[in-house]
């Protein structure tokens, strides 16, 4: 029997899964390693920040529904891949494991690097897990007015060597993906708005490098238009160092005077990748694959989402799409007759302001050339937030009808 | 024990295909388990079916089967009534079907208009 690991259980995660169980029979055996037993609706983390969504409604538990599926699911934090003897290494109950595989595919995510930023553990606040998301639940209850600084820190992207894939797929990006800060800075005013303070209250938007460069010009102006008119101040250039009580300070000593910090961190490589086989990664630590999502070096690894250097921005859509490609690809070198799923990558996603029941949903390729460059405002984008959220938890995150939706 | 007919079977086969289908490839039947297990999502959607919203568009099918039956008729018979001038439109009104008909459509418009 061939056994695949598939370390890591968020979107890249739980769609290779899933789509390599829905092709495969059972000569092959699928496990899945998760630090966690839960997986949550990660782009919902806002939505419980704002009281909108409680924990248990974007929560799958992995331990009850993957063997539903003929999945074994393993709790356990993994601490090193060893490519070239094919171990993984990993502590589960304080106990070092390591198992074997015949495949493996890396879906580790990126790390949040808070701890580069001084201060933050004290001062600032951020959405980018459940915890500080419920954190910063609390501190929105007792907002009375000010100013918040919501930004994002910089994204450490490997440059060397180069994923076996078109360049156009990987352009260099000062910020890991600021799409939850453009989210957040709607949906805050839709939450004072309703609470009454909004008129008390002064957003200041900064990012590392230009806001929001992963969009086309046109999308682009018309945020810069749209933040205008709502009287957002944007910062381009602003590599936030350290969180004050009440300032927000540049790696060049600039500061933005804030009672509140909201802080999408600093991306980096899963320390897991840099502790591995060195050849697996890139000189940041990201896994570089060909096109397939194949290693380069090692071709019974594979590596989808945040963890791979081909995508960006680290963006849920792209993780489930590299999933894909990913697990067909597999699949097909298994012997399995199906179609090879290709890498098309977009920025697909939906900036939600519920309690103002609308959003804006952008579709845009023009960052890797092409031309959609679509930034929509409507109830209906909402809706289908809405929907969509419904359909990972309904679905316990095995999206099948996912490719023909698009709807993040 | 209730015994199927070769027939009864050939049909049961078939619809296990189509569920092992539905759930292989499209992950439908895990989805309607999840939507099933989701009590406050049914109990919205069985407050929206049977709301008066939904029973009142119910019963007023049988009205509606008949803005439908009579858009067919007109689009086969379009070229019964000739219009070709404001003196065809003026002779038009004075069949008693097209009154009715014009009576029908102003009204929707006046309950439209204030709605808004």
């Amino acid at each position: 029997m061939v056994k695949v690991l598939v370390l890591g259980a968020r979107f890249g995660g739980l769609s290779a899964a899933y789509t390599l169980r829905r092709i495969t029979d059972k000569n092959v055996e699928i496990k899945v390693i998760n630090k966690s037993k839960y997986t949550y609706f990660r782009p919902a983390f806002p939505h419980l920040a704002v009281g909108y969504l409680e924990k248990k409604d974007i929560e799958i538990n992995l331990e009850q529904e993957l063997p539903k599926k003929d999945i074994e699911f393993q709790e356990g934090e993994v601490t090193k891949i060893d490519a070239k003897k094919k171990l993984v290494y990993y502590t589960t109950n304080g106990k070092e494991v390591k198992e074997d595989y015949d495949y493996l595919i890396i879906a580790l995510g990126a790390h949040l690097s808070f701890e580069e930023i001084k201060g933050f553990e004290e001062n600032g606040f951020s959405v980018c897990e459940p915890e500080y998301a419920l954190k910063l639940r609390e501190r929105l209850k007792n907002w009375d007015g000010g100013t918040i600084a919501i930004g994002s820190g910089k994204f450490h992207q490997g440059s060397n060597p180069k994923p076996e894939a078109p360049e156009t797929w990987t352009p260099r990006a000062d910020s890991a993906c600021e799409g939850p800060v453009f989210e957040l800075s709607i949906m805050l005013r839709g939450y004072f708005a309703k609470k009454g303070v909004l008129d008390k209250t002064k957003f200041i938007v900064f990012s590392p490098g230009e806001y929001l460069s992963d969009l086309s010009n046109e999308n682009r102006s018309t945020v810069n238009g749209l933040y205008k008119s709502l009287g957002i101040e944007l910062i381009n250039g602003f590599v936030v160092k350290e969180i004050d009580k009440d300032k927000v300070i540049s790696e060049d000593g600039k500061e933005i005077k804030a009672d509140l910090t909201i802080i999408l961190p600093p991306y980096s490589a899963n320390p897991v990748l840099k502790n591995s086989t060195k050849d697996l990664v890139d000189d940041a630590g990201f896994v570089i694959t060909n096109k397939y999502m194949q290693s380069i070096n090692y071709p019974e690894v594979y590596a989808v989402g945040d963890s791979n250097a081909i995508t960006v921005p680290k963006l849920g859509y792209l993780a489930v799409m590299s999933a894909r490609v990913a697990a067909t690809h597999l699949a097909r070198t298994l012997g399995y007759n199906v179609e090879q799923e290709e890498y098309n990558p977009m920025v697909v996603c939906v900036a939600d302001n519920p309690y103002e029941n609308m959003a804006i949903e952008v579709n845009d390729n023009s960052w890797y050339g092409g031309n959609i460059k679509k930034a929509t405002p409507s109830k209906i984008a909402h809706l289908k937030k809405e929907m969509f959220t419904k359909y990972y938890i309904w679905s316990k995150g095995d999206m099948a009808l996912e490719k023909f939706l698009a709807s993040w | 024990m209730v015994e199927l007919s070769d027939e009864e079977l050939k049909s049961l086969k078939k619809f296990i295909e189509l569920l092992n289908i539905a759930e292989n490839k499209y992950g439908l039947i895990s989805l309607l388990e999840g939507i099933l297990e989701d009590e406050k999502a049914v109990g919205k959607l069985l407050s929206h079916i049977t709301s008066d919203e939904a029973l009142s568009i119910i019963s007023e099918k049988e009205n509606m089967l008949k803005i439908i039956a009579s858009i067919g008729d007109g689009l086969e018979e379009q070229n019964k009534v000739k219009i070709n001038g404001l003196m065809s439109i003026w002779k038009a009104t004075h069949d008693k079907d097209i009154q009715k008909g014009l009576s029908l459509v102003f009204t929707i418009l006046k309950k439209l208009g204030s709605k808004f």
